[in-house]
């Protein structure tokens, strides 16, 4: 595209998040490109993190009353029918906008996406932060975008054609914070803080692991900064943290802890935080409780011995029963996770994950219907593993050789109804 | 899969289908110490989750002191109560919202008075709704030759009022292609409304394809 260098690029970013929340993937994109000094003068940024939920149509309007010259969208598979659909109407309504979509759900199959949905310019791939400012600072340059490593773009002959990769951020200090630069105020209960990237775990069905590669964490001077910051903004009595795993070694845990307990004494909640369950014990969960932790996510996924070794997942019960053990004794409830539909799970295996869940009695057990989402190991395996899933997002499995298409929506129904009874407690 | 353990609160009055000529006896009730005395029991004996009870035997509003027994019940640290009832008493005056307020969180319904069930149901879930509290309306259907073509139809009514899953009693029945189809198409009806169907009877009422519905009581004939 040309851009005339007199006015600046007028980027939109749009979130569509679940209700309550915020887009942090887009702070942190509008945070590492502000801070470029290339950019400065050069770019000016508008977001609108909005709920999933809303009109796609309203959504457009909302972005094109902007009169973007480059709109950049974060996709998940959650929200990529709206999202898909924005940029349609965006690109409909004014051509000359670049479509730039980012995100889990499209950067694994980036070039698939630039073929089938011809409303998209740009797929950003993998980690975002630096590939978007660099592209932002090729279109202020007048350089073609194609050229720009990670990105998947449509060449002028309309060919779609993919740079190389760029390699993952060296260190995540230089990803300036969304909220110690004020590009995103903390709201109560959906600010999310993220200390690390990557996760110690390679599960078949998950992102996480395989996106990130290894692990790379903030420095504790930041993540410190962090915390104070939220748990001392007016209104924002909870948030949470979005590391895959918590509790992810004994001593980041204390540091952790250490830095969250006086802000628990003044009443600071987190919620949700995801924890490895198995390495849970007493000393551990009292650590929890002195952060302010509420409540837990954990697992089991399954406790069929072949799903779990299809999917690469480890599981001993009699540590994952000792560790909600410890944690119900510290007053911290505890979520346990369930999927429908893992390959090699039957129909009975998921009922005696539900059964195991329930007596342990742990405060929540939440199913979940598989889906095989793009850059995981069970999408690249789905074939050989006889998977059938809709190839429209959220990707959601249809059946597979252990469960029929229809067993697994009476296994979901079932499912629920035993959730909505465990539920229904004084 | 949760257990509920019976307290009974009484004996007969429960009605069933006047068609089949069975004429239910007058509902006599315990006295109120004596299930408290059960209460406790079963407090002591509970296996996890829960501990968790469900007022029984003949319809649980008739009981002359339903309040106390719900209220001795969450005394003793009972976390889910339930109320067994042929659905008219809950739909009268505020006694949906009263059982909520008082701690109960299970209705279970008998649906043998299609319009007490259904008015009871409906109650329920709108108090449930008003209070934005997690409760749930469960129902059994007792199957006999006289409903068995409506089956498909009662599951419709009682999903659209807000019941959470059925059992369809089909141990008084015989097996046969016919009742067979009849009973599939219940099951069905409650998947595509999102309510569970549990069908008790022998372990020939439903082919293979829809095993997963068969009562976890299973062969019980």
């Amino acid at each position: 595209m040309t851009h005339d260098s007199d006015n600046p690029l007028r980027t939109v970013l749009v979130g569509l998040n679940s209700p309550g929340y915020q887009s942090l993937a887009l702070g942190y994109l509008r945070a590492y490109a502000q801070a470029d000094a290339r950019l400065a003068g050069r770019v000016a940024f508008q977001t609108l993190d909005l709920t999933v939920d809303v009109d796609p149509w309203w959504v457009a309007y909302r972005a094109l009353d902007l009169e973007p010259d480059v709109i950049g969208v974060s996709v998940t598979c959650w929200n990529a029918r709206s999202a898909f659909e924005i940029c349609r109407i965006v690109k409909q309504a004014r051509p000359q906008t670049l479509v730039v979509m980012g995100g889990p759900e499209v950067g694994p199959i980036a070039e698939r996406v630039l073929e089938r949905h011809t409303e998209a310019d740009v797929v950003v791939r993998g980690e975002g932060e630096e590939t978007f400012s660099e592209l932002l600072y090729a279109i202020t340059r007048g350089r073609r975008v194609e050229y720009v490593d990670g990105v998947s773009a449509r060449a002028a002959d309309g060919s779609v054609v993919s740079a190389q990769e760029r390699p993952l951020i060296a260190s995540l200090d230089s990803i300036p914070s969304p909220y110690l630069t004020g590009v995103m105020s903390p709201v109560d209960g959906g600010a999310y803080i993220e200390s690390y990237r990557g996760c110690p775990h390679h599960c078949s069905y998950c992102f996480e692991g395989k996106g990130y590669g290894r692990i790379r964490r903030f420095s504790n001077e930041r993540v410190a900064e962090e915390i104070d910051l939220l748990a001392t903004t007016s209104g924002v009595h909870s948030f949470s943290f979005i590391d895959p795993v918590f509790n992810l070694t004994p001593d980041r845990l204390e540091w952790l802890a250490g830095r969250l307990a006086p802000h628990a004494v003044r009443g600071t909640r987190l919620h949700t935080v995801e924890v490895d369950i198995e390495r849970v014990d007493d000393a551990q969960a009292a650590l929890l409780a002195s952060a302010g932790v509420v409540s837990v996510e954990t697992g089991p996924q399954s406790i069929g011995a072949d799903a779990l070794a299809t999917c690469r997942r480890a599981f001993n019960p009699e540590r994952f029963v000792a560790g909600v053990e410890a944690l119900k004794r510290a007053g911290i409830s505890v979520e346990c996770d369930l999927i429908i539909g893992l390959p090699g799970d039957t129909v009975k295996d998921f009922f005696a994950g539900i059964e195991f869940c329930l007596d342990l009695d742990p405060g929540i057990v939440q199913t979940s219907t598989l889906h095989v989402l793009p850059g995981t190991d069970l999408y690249e395996r789905a074939e050989e593993l006889g998977l059938r899933y809709d190839p429209e997002p959220p990707h959601e499995i249809v059946s597979t050789p252990t469960i029929s298409y229809n067993d697994l929506r009476r296994a979901e129904v079932r499912a629920v109804f035993l959730q909505r009874q465990y539920r229904a407690r004084i | 899969m949760l257990e509920f353990q019976l307290i009974e609160v009484g004996s007969g009055g429960r009605a069933s289908c006047a068609r089949c000529g069975a004429s239910p006896e007058a509902a006599t009730y315990l006295p109120t110490e004596e299930v408290i005395d059960c209460i406790r029991r079963a407090v002591l004996e509970y296996r996890p989750p829960g501990p968790n009870i469900r007022f029984g035997g003949a319809d649980a509003f008739g009981h002359p002191e339903l309040p106390v027994l719900v209220s001795a019940a969450v005394q003793e640290g009972v976390v889910r109560i339930g109320l067994e009832t042929d659905g008219s008493a809950l739909a009268a005056g505020d006694n949906a919202a009263g059982a909520l307020h008082a701690g109960v969180r299970h209705i279970h319904v008998s649906h043998v008075d299609a319009a007490g069930a259904l008015a009871g149901i409906a109650a329920w879930t709108q108090a449930v709704r008003a209070a934005g509290v997690d409760a749930v309306a469960t129902a059994t259907v007792p199957v006999c030759v006289h409903n068995v073509a409506e089956l498909a139809k009662a599951v419709a009514a009682m999903a659209e009022a807000g019941v959470a899953g059925i059992t369809v009693d089909a141990r008084s029945v015989s097996v046969s292609a016919e009742v067979t189809a009849y009973v599939v198409a219940a099951c069905d009806t409650g998947t595509v409304n999102s309510v569970w169907v549990e069908v008790l009877g022998p372990s020939d009422m439903l082919p293979e394809s829809h095993s997963l519905h068969r009562g976890e009581t299973g062969d019980s004939r």
